[in-house]
């Protein structure tokens, strides 16, 4: 392995290969900091043009978007609360509060940070462990992955807020969006309203964005403040360096990183679960949990270093097996094919230039992020921020519409994004959280969808839910999960007598 | 803004909020379980011990804001409730135009005009932040990753930026 | 779209009144994908396009817009009331995209579309893990009659997809009953097969070739006609003795009433980039099973493929 490393090594710092990886982290970071547009829809442009390409020119560009995009969710999500994908729900909750107190810039140079850190490590994983590492995603079954999501769901404990009730209430209107669109199992067809269009459910981004975006651009208008933010808050030195500051962060870092590479490793888990699952660690193990979702940049370092380390990652089962771990994964594992290379256990002796050279780009991109990713967001995105609130209330809404139109290419969905911003705005005057909500549309479907599957396979025995040793680990962790709050509240509540 | 008409409009209060939209969600509830009635099986079920789930919340909701009749009853819901319902119209309004005329006319019209009725009257900084937006929308989406646009009064342009 | 067709008539109706034709294209195609960015048929169908406009000549450019959603019934319904100009074609997807129409749930029929021709055909293929007991498709067969519906067939699609209606036709063929068993894509059902947690599968052929090429699961039959060049060792189903046919095809058609000298421009052009080295060398390196049908051929193939469905449908309704 070393020598392959080394024999793709000068590939990799060709002068032309180099700059396919930056430009595929440029473009990378724009795909995923303008909603609406994604990874996948960036690489899919990409990969036709790549045809006639060396392999490791197209890897590059393919690498870098992957790692520039996942990033680039959190510049929206912490400047504007706009949030790119479902992974930046979980930045958004502390770093949009931290914009709020003026630390903006300290908030961005903390994602792309541990983003890096995470990506780093993940592409590390990648390059150590890729052939071993195949072996646990095997272990997952649909009784396995039943438990993952509700290992996933009972993360929302962490993210409820003060009103218990409320933050159930969302939860549970999350799932029943969940419910909406075909029945993977048997065909029915539920709450679509004979519409087409909900046939495969709510779109996650048009959820997203409604519930996230619009409140608070309504309360920019309403306070039609003719300021902008200060220049000097943007200023990058003014709260120090978070690279100083590494011993806070080294704890959630490391820790963030392990979730986000066991998550990755599953296929169709996902990137935004393995946020969820760092938020709710770092919260967790936090000695003061009760400033998280209040602009504690601990719950961004988290959340971040967390999607990052699901990147490289999740890449594992796609080059050993053939398995996209992600959505992104899948589109280049596609990628790979046009140029000859086919996953499974082989490719790793047939091109071990090739292969290890990507995993070094993979590596290389994590780098350059950590350059391009923090001077592009606070000198150009931040820039942002300057305007007044009554310009940048409408430029919001510019930037969202399109975003929400691209998603399907359906007018359709910018009726919804209206109906349910209305919804939303209410929900957040009244203080029902929103974070549950996404969790129940992500995580709920799968839960559903994987319990039948188990019982469909057992012919409908229940047992089979826990007859796997990994089922009980799971189910074990879930529980862990639940009853620690319980617990510490128990003991609170004593000591206070 | 003093005098503003927007601002004579007066905000419900927050505990008739809580009272309000705790009914839409018990309504809510209820007609999807008796929607997922039509469902067969597991299909059916499952939705159905949500919608419970769901009632039962929103009822707790409904009893604390109908015992807490203390101070809630005077905080308002809005800030500014003539704002918000100008914000929800412009927004409206800014799609029934897409709909109709397509993205970029409706786009510039919202970022120049909707400050102005906010009593903003920077004119060059708007007109020149609606051209800046609109002109990278258009770069990313329709000239680079040739995402389409929707219907435009301004396709022919469109088309020769290709 | 309609409204501003109203508002601006003017406009677009001198653009419609022109005969013009003979330099057809004279404005970008739209090329409609029924499935989101980054998928299977969005690749193939980007691919594709470049290559038709490089042969297409006149400065052709067509665009690949993706109308996902209901199982790809939103953009096929889209294509089947699009102008049949010859400026809106889209990928379709037989059987699935039959399916909807047969079953009587798309607002379509197979009558609204006019094929321009297919590109790719992919059997279905029955597979088992390295270490499963059935060594042979008949050892199999026996095993499923002698427990009904004991043994479990996972299968990438969801409840009337086209790898559900096969196996719907298996137990209709071969008198067994197995039970389909639904992961929704193909990523999962095949991480299944490799754990052990499902003891069959079945998907497409050019999804499985190299996890059976290195041993990793065993194939015990191709649900075609004829062996397949990429897998020359693979049995048929029909060499078996079952006579089970089920292919998935990725081809392009045009709204019904498309003019056909269009039909005729389009078609060659499609053939001629199906031809094209730089395109062959890239299907071949990424193998994926091309199978070039000019229009009458495909209109053929959808027929046959319509009416096995409405038999299917008729005895064991897959919804």
């Amino acid at each position: 392995m070393i020598d392959a490393l080394l024999s793709a090594l000068p590939h990799v710092l060709a002068p032309a290969n180099l700059f396919a990886v930056l430009l595929g982290t440029v473009a990378g970071l724009l795909v995923g900091a303008l909603p609406g547009l994604t990874v996948t829809t960036g690489l899919a442009v990409l990969i036709p043009l790549t045809f006639g390409m060396d392999p490791l020119f197209a890897l590059g560009m393919m690498a870098g978007m992957y790692n520039g995009g996942s990033y680039g969710g959190a510049i929206p999500a912490i400047l504007l609360r706009v949030p790119g994908t479902p992974a930046s729900v979980a930045t958004l909750l502390d770093g949009y509060e931290m914009t709020k107190q003026g630390k903006a810039a300290y908030a961005l140079q903390v994602a792309v940070v541990s983003g890096v850190i995470g990506s780093a490590l993940s592409a590390v994983a990648l390059i150590v462990f890729a052939p071993s590492l195949v072996k646990v995603s095997l272990m997952f079954g649909p009784a396995e992955y039943f438990w993952v999501a509700l290992l996933g769901l009972a993360t929302v404990a962490s993210l409820l807020g003060d009103d218990f009730v409320k933050g159930l209430i969302a939860a549970v209107i999350g799932l029943l969006i969940g419910t909406m669109g075909t029945d993977l199992a048997t065909g029915t067809e539920r709450y679509t309203f004979g519409r087409l269009e909900f046939a495969d459910g709510l779109d996650i981004v048009v959820l997203l964005t409604a519930l996230f975006a619009v409140p608070p651009v309504i309360r920019m208008i309403e306070t039609a403040s003719h300021q902008g933010m200060s220049k000097d808050l943007l200023k990058l030195r003014k709260e120090g360096s978070v690279l100083r500051d590494w011993r806070r962060y080294l704890p959630v870092w490391s820790r963030s990183s392990v979730i986000g590479i066991i998550i990755g490793i599953l296929p169709g888990a996902g990137g935004s679960m393995s946020c969820y699952l760092a938020y709710n660690d770092a919260k967790r193990r936090s000695p003061n949990p009760e400033s998280f979702g209040k602009g504690n940049p601990e719950g961004v370092a988290a959340s971040e270093c967390g999607n990052g380390a699901d990147n490289a990652a999740s890449l594992i089962p796609a080059l050993s097996l053939g398995i996209p771990g992600s959505g992104v994964a899948a589109v280049i594992l596609g990628g790979l094919l046009v140029h000859g290379l086919r996953p499974g256990p082989q490719l790793f002796s047939d091109h071990p230039d090739v292969v290890y050279g990507f995993m070094l780009q993979m590596l290389l991109s994590a780098g350059l992020l950590m350059l391009v990713g923090g001077l592009a967001a606070t000198r150009i995105f931040g820039q942002a921020l300057r305007l007044p609130h009554v310009v940048l209330a409408p430029l919001i809404l510019l930037f969202v519409a399109i975003g929400v139109y691209a998603v399907n290419n359906a007018m359709f969905d910018l009726y919804l994004l209206l109906g349910i911003g209305v919804f939303a705005y209410v929900m957040d005057q009244l203080d029902y959280p929103s974070a549950p909500i996404i969790l129940g549309v992500i995580l709920g479907p799968i839960a559903e969808s994987q319990l039948s599957l188990a019982l469909t396979i057992s012919g409908g025995n229940p047992l089979a839910l826990v007859s796997s040793p990994m089922s009980m680990i799971i189910v074990a962790l879930t529980l862990f999960i639940l009853c620690v709050p319980l617990w510490g509240m128990w003991k609170g509540r004593r000591s206070a007598a | 803004m003093e005098g503003h008409p927007l601002a004579l409009i007066s905000s419900p209060s927050r505990r008739r909020g809580e009272l309000g939209f705790a009914a839409v969600l018990l309504a809510v509830a209820g007609l999807c379980f008796v929607t997922a009635g039509d469902y067969p099986g597991a299909s059916g079920t499952y939705p159905r011990v949500l919608s419970v789930l769901l009632g039962c919340g929103a009822i707790v909701v409904l009893a604390r804001a109908w015992r807490q009749n203390g101070d809630n009853g005077r905080v308002p819901l809005m800030a500014n409730p003539g704002r918000c319902l100008l914000g929800f119209a412009a927004m409206a309004l800014y799609v029934i135009g897409i709909d109709l005329l397509g993205y970029i006319l409706p786009s510039f019209a919202l970022v120049v005009l909707l400050p102005l009725l906010l009593g903003y009257r920077d004119l060059r900084l708007t007109v020149l932040a609606a051209l800046g937006g609109i002109g990278f929308i258009l770069l990313v989406f329709a000239v680079i990753l040739e995402r389409p646009m929707p219907s435009d009064l301004f396709d022919p342009l469109l088309e020769m930026l290709r | 779209m309609k409204r501003s067709n109203i508002l601006f008539g003017l406009a677009l109706a001198m653009s419609f009144g022109q005969p013009a034709l003979a330099e057809f294209p004279e404005k970008p195609i739209e090329m409609i994908v029924a499935f989101a960015p980054g998928g299977g048929t969005d690749v193939a169908a980007r691919s594709i396009a470049m290559f038709m406009e490089k042969h297409l000549g006149n400065g052709a450019s067509i665009a690949v817009i993706n109308k996902p959603g209901a199982g790809g019934e939103i953009g096929w319904t889209a294509l089947s009331t699009a102008e049949p100009d010859g400026y809106t074609i889209g990928m379709i997807n037989p059987p699935s995209f039959v399916a909807l129409a047969v079953e009587g749930k798309a607002k379509y029929t197979m009558d609204d579309f006019q094929p321009i021709g297919n590109i790719v055909l992919d059997p279905g293929i029955l597979v088992v893990g390295k270490d499963s007991p059935y060594e042979s498709l008949g050892a199999l067969v026996e095993a499923s009659k002698a427990a009904p519906g004991a043994i479990v067939v996972g299968t990438s699609g969801a409840a009337g997809s086209s790898e559900h209606i096969g196996i719907l036709n298996l137990n209709r063929a071969a008198g067994t009953s197995f039970t389909p068993a639904f992961f929704g894509s193909t990523a999962p059902v095949r991480q299944a097969l490799l754990g052990g947690h499902v003891p069959v599968a079945t998907m497409n052929l050019s999804e499985a070739l190299p996890l059976v090429r290195s041993g990793d699961i065993r194939l015990l039959g191709v649900m075609s006609t004829e062996r397949s060049p990429y897998l020359p060792d693979a049995p048929t189903f029909k060499e078996q003795g079952y006579d089970l046919i089920v292919t998935a095809s990725r081809g392009l058609a045009a709204p019904a009433g498309t003019p056909p000298e269009v039909v005729e421009k389009l078609q060659a052009a499609l053939k001629a980039a199906m031809e094209d080295p730089e395109y062959l060398k890239a299907a071949e390196e990424a193998e994926i099973p091309l199978a070039y049908l000019d229009a009458p051929a495909y209109r053929t193939l959808i027929d046959q493929i319509t009416g096995e469905l409405a038999e299917t449908w008729k005895v064991t309704p897959w919804r």
